[in-house]
This record gives C-alpha cells, structure tokens and sequence, in this order.
C-alpha cells in the first residue's frame, strides 16, 4: 500500500487559515446597523426603557431605531438585532452571534424575513405567523419570542 | 486722604473682583454645561452598551469560552395490547442525559448517556449506552469536522430523537426496523452549509458486522456495533443532504459498506463481503397548522446465502438472513388547539416495510411473513411547554393483529 499523500490536508489547512478570527459572531453592532437602516447616516445612542438601542436618522431625520438583545438557543446566547421603523413595523432582524453547534439555520434570510412588517399586535408566534426552520427549532422560537417581546417593549415606550 | 485712596483702591479692587467673579461664574457655568452635555452622552453611551438583564452581564461572554452545558430527555410509556396473550407493560424507555462542552469558540464536544428500561444489571433487562460522544471543530459555517461516536443521518428521527419532537409513543416502525434508530458509528466526518439552506454531511465510519445478526424482524439493526469493540476490518462511507427553508425539509442519506468483517465474528464470513447499502429520502412541511412528513428508505444486503451457511453452520436457532429492507410512511399532524404553551395536535400515520429474506428452504430457512406487514397508527400529541409532551395513540398491524396496541407516553427535554 502506498503510504499517504499529505498533500490531502492541503485543502483542509488552507480552510483553516481562512477562517475567520471569531467563529460565532457574523456582524458587530456597527455592521448590523448599516444592513438595518442602509440610508442612514447617523445611529446615535436612544435611551428607550432599558434597552440596547440606537435611533438610526438621515441629515437629522428620524428613520427608526435598532434594538440589540440576546436569547438562550440551546444553550448558548444568541445576540440579535430588531430594527423598528418610525411607523412601528419592523424593517429586519439580524443574527450578530451564533455559538450552538446546531441549529444555525435561523441566519437564513428567508427566516428572517417573516418579520419584515410585522406591528405590535401580529402573534409572532412560531409556527403561526413565523414559519420553523427543521432542526432549528429551539432557535427559531426563542428568537421569534424574543422578536416580540422587543416590539412590546419598544411600542410601549413609544405610545400607541 | 491716604483712608479715601485706599477705600477707593478697595472700591476698585471690589468692582474688579466682582467683574472677574462674573465672568468667572458664567465660564465655571459654560464648563459645568459642557461637562453636564459630556456625561450625559457618556452615560447614553454606557447605557446602551449594557446587556439587558442582570444576568446576562453576570455571565461571562460565550466567546470567551469555556462553557460546560448539561441537557437531558427521556420518556415513559404504557403498551397495551389488544391481545390479552401478548404481554401489556409500563416501562421507563429511555432516560438520558448529556454533556456539552465548548473548548473555544470553535472547538465542541457533544455526548449522550442513555439508560433504558429502569433498571441496569447482570440480572435485569435495562441497558446502559453511550449514545454519543464526539468533538467537532468549526473550521467555518461551510466546512466542520467531527470525530467520534455520532448519530448517521439518514431518515428524520435519527438524528432528532427527543419525544417531543415526534408524533406518536413509540418511534414509527420504518425508523425502527430499516434505519436503525437510534444509529451512531465511531468515524470521523465532515459537514456544514454548502450554500443557504443545504446541508451536507459526509464521512467514514465503522460498520454492521454480518457475524452478529440475530433478528430479521429488525432487518440489520441486530448487526449494528455502537461502538462497542466494534469489528472495523471493513469501514463505511455515509453521505447527506438537506435542504431546508421555512416550514420545508428535503433530503436523503446514503450508507454503505461491507459488514463480514473478515470473519472476525464469524469465522465462516472471512472472506465474505456482505456488502450493505441502505438510503433514504425524506420531506416535512408546514403550512398553515398542519405537518406533513413522508419517507422512503430503502437497503440491500449482499452474499444473504453465503450469511445463511454461516448461520447454519454457528447458529442454534438459525433464520433466513435478510436480503433487502424497504419501509415508507406518511404522516398528517394538525396543530386544531393552542394556547400559550399548550399544543395539542392529533395525527395519523400509515406506513409499510418489508423485510426480505433469503430463503432455504431445504434447511428449513423460510421468510417470516410478519416482516411484511402495515401499520395504521391514529392518536395525537399534547405538548403542554414546547418541551413536554403528553401523546397517546392506537396502531394496528395489517398482518399480525396481535400486535394492536394502545399507547400512553409522558416525554420531556432540556
């Protein structure tokens, strides 16, 4: 038998020099503000009941606001970001850190983009309004629960 | 004179004072502004750098690592049959408990300790197993590797076992009998996302061993190792995809691999390939309530005859080896009630499997015609947290009656 070629492990090493410094975060705060409000040019730290919030505006004029927060997946934190456009329906959500080895399908746009509209009031409840992704079902629920309770918190805040 | 001079020098002195203390104040007020305008920013800004809740600040960030996770399911279940002869029991199934560990942020391990039946003695019928016990390096969401004892994906229950996540007490009979649920290998593989949505798994593994089958009704399961000194002259390859998107899951696995070992637990096999190919397709979907799951698997095992002479030759209670495994089922599930937690969905179910043999007749090895048989299974499922399930239902066999049964099962994971 021929010994074997190490030149196999070339591909694998080279993956390996590749990858990115942090495994799990896929968009810092500063980025997912960007693909939230792309016209925006200005996000300025909002004082909105406890949250992690910045107000997203263009020349001076309130566009909406980014909302970051974490849920439990599995096990591990999930950090995600909510953005809610003046008119209280939400614009997008993004997944900023993913550390489970499983289920990382919630990242699909397509997932995500079930939240696009939705107002205080809509259920957002998985399965109903928010379809589940097929192995990623504890994720897709703990984020869909999370999703809502932001935009209780955040139109409760604001007044009807 | 020198007295007015010097009340007036004072008077200077004072109006000069009180115009440097004016200006003094209002630049001590402007300061004072600014530094107010300063901290408020400041504090806007540390205001929303912090995490929400207490706790989450408490925590260490999961990047830094070093984070041990401890998790569980399990499930208890009432048989009863309609057939008073056949025997009516209560059993503890499963009890199970895992360790997760993250070294960093790349490196995992993933393990599950199984305990099945209650009790576990030389004198009891209980079982003790490790179910998985594997680690797994993420090179990237596209590639990862993992080493091991870990779960082969075919079939849907395979992989995802936790009784709240399926419809029915017991596991359904294709993912008993022709995918050997709950089915791990030692091996090593790699996986992760091809592109949005698809997932894909390959890899090499241990594989069944001929020389250790010893029930047709469960088609090869019998032959399967779980890593326990399993015979690894021959090795198998495994290969997965799947597609998912919401409410969708499309996909298919395929295992194959010699499984005579070389003769090493039966001398009469070295030399025997016994090749085994087993494969499967499979879909969910979810649409408005309902959930619909089919599957189709399929398996061929070579050199049946060659097994036979074996079991002849080494067996007291010989049977015809199986040849070829196929199993199908549908499934219809709709969610008609929920609140809050509560979910209750009743479903149906109706599958078939045939399990093959290679018959020899002048030696007495015949087809056992039970494994030929259908099943129609109607009951539902309560979950009462997204997490514990209260299922009952009631199957009926097409070719053995006796087999009817009525079921009750408590499950539950964390």
């Amino acid at each position: 038998m021929r010994p074997l070629d190490l030149r196999l492990w070339t591909p694998l090493a080279a993956a390996c020099a590749a990858a990115p410094a942090h495994a799990t975060q896929y968009l810092s705060v500063e980025q997912a503000q960007r693909v939230l409000f792309p016209t925006a040019d200005a996000f300025a730290p909002a004082s909105l009941a406890g949250l992690r919030a910045w107000a997203a505006s263009r020349s001076g004029a309130l566009l909406g606001h980014v909302l970051v927060d974490e849920v439990v997946g599995k096990h591990e934190l999930i950090t995600y970001a909510v953005a809610i456009g003046t008119d209280g329906a939400i614009r997008g959500v993004e997944i900023l850190d993913y550390r489970e080895p499983r289920g990382g399908e919630v990242r699909d746009p397509r997932w995500r983009a079930q939240f696009i509209g939705k107002r205080r009031g809509a259920p957002l409840s998985l399965d109903e309004d928010i379809q589940n992704i097929s192995g990623a079902t504890l994720s897709c629920r703990h984020v869909t629960e999370g999703v809502r309770r932001l935009l209780e918190i955040y139109t409760r805040s604001k007044g009807p | 004179m020198s007295f007015t001079k010097s009340l007036l020098a004072i008077a200077l002195a004072l109006a000069a004072l009180d115009a440097g203390a004016q200006t003094s104040v209002e630049q001590k007020l402007d300061a004072l502004q600014q530094e107010i305008d300063r901290l408020k920013a400041e504090v806007s800004r540390l205001r929303a750098e912090q995490p929400l809740h207490a706790d989450a600040a408490a925590k260490p960030p999961a990047a830094a690592g070093a984070a041990t996770s401890v998790f569980g399911y399990g499930e208890m279940n009432y048989n009863r049959y309609r057939d008073a002869d056949r025997t009516s029991k209560a059993d503890l199934r499963r009890f199970v408990f895992g360790f997760g560990h993250n070294f960093n942020d790349r490196l995992s391990f993933s393990s599950e300790v199984e305990f099945e039946h209650g009790v576990v003695s030389s004198t009891d019928r209980g079982e003790a197993e490790i179910e998985q016990a594997y680690l797994n390096y993420q090179v990237s969401d596209r590639l990862n590797v993992k080493g091991g004892l870990f779960l082969i994906p075919l079939g849907l229950l395979n992989e995802t076992h936790e009784p709240p996540t399926y419809y029915g007490v017991e596991r359904n009979e294709v993912e008993t009998r022709i995918i050997p649920s709950t089915w791990r290998e030692l091996g090593v593989g790699v996986h992760g996302f091809a592109t949005q949505g698809l997932k894909y798994d390959v890899g090499v593994t241990t594989g069944f061993n001929a020389g250790k089958l010893d029930d047709p009704a469960f088609g090869i399961r019998s032959a399967h190792q779980e890593g326990q000194l399993a015979d690894a002259r021959d090795l198998s390859v495994y290969g997965a995809l799947n597609y998912t998107a919401p409410g969708l899951l499309l996909g298919g696995g395929l295992f194959t691999g010699n499984t005579g070992q070389n003769g090493q637990a039966n001398a009469l096999l070295k030399g025997v390939a016994a090749k085994l190919t087993l494969w499967d397709l499979h879909a969910r979907y979810s649409v408005r309530g309902w959930d619909l799951q089919a599957l189709y698997a399929r398996g061929t095992l070579g050199d049946a005859d060659r097994i036979n002479a074996a079991l002849l030759a080494s067996s007291a209670t010989p049977f015809a080896a199986p040849r070829s495994l196929e199993g199908w089922y549908g499934q219809a599930a709709y969610h008609l009630w929920r609140s809050g937690d509560f979910d209750f969905a009743p479903f149906v179910r109706l599958e078939g499997f045939r399990i093959r043999q290679q018959e020899d007749a002048a030696n007495g090895l015949l087809q056992d015609p039970s494994n030929f048989e259908r099943v129609r299974t109607i009951g539902f499922n309560f979950r009462i947290h997204p997490q514990v399930v209260i299922k009952s239902d009631y199957q009926r066999y097409s070719t053995d009656r006796s087999k009817d049964r009525f079921n009750v099962g408590l499950g539950y994971m964390f």
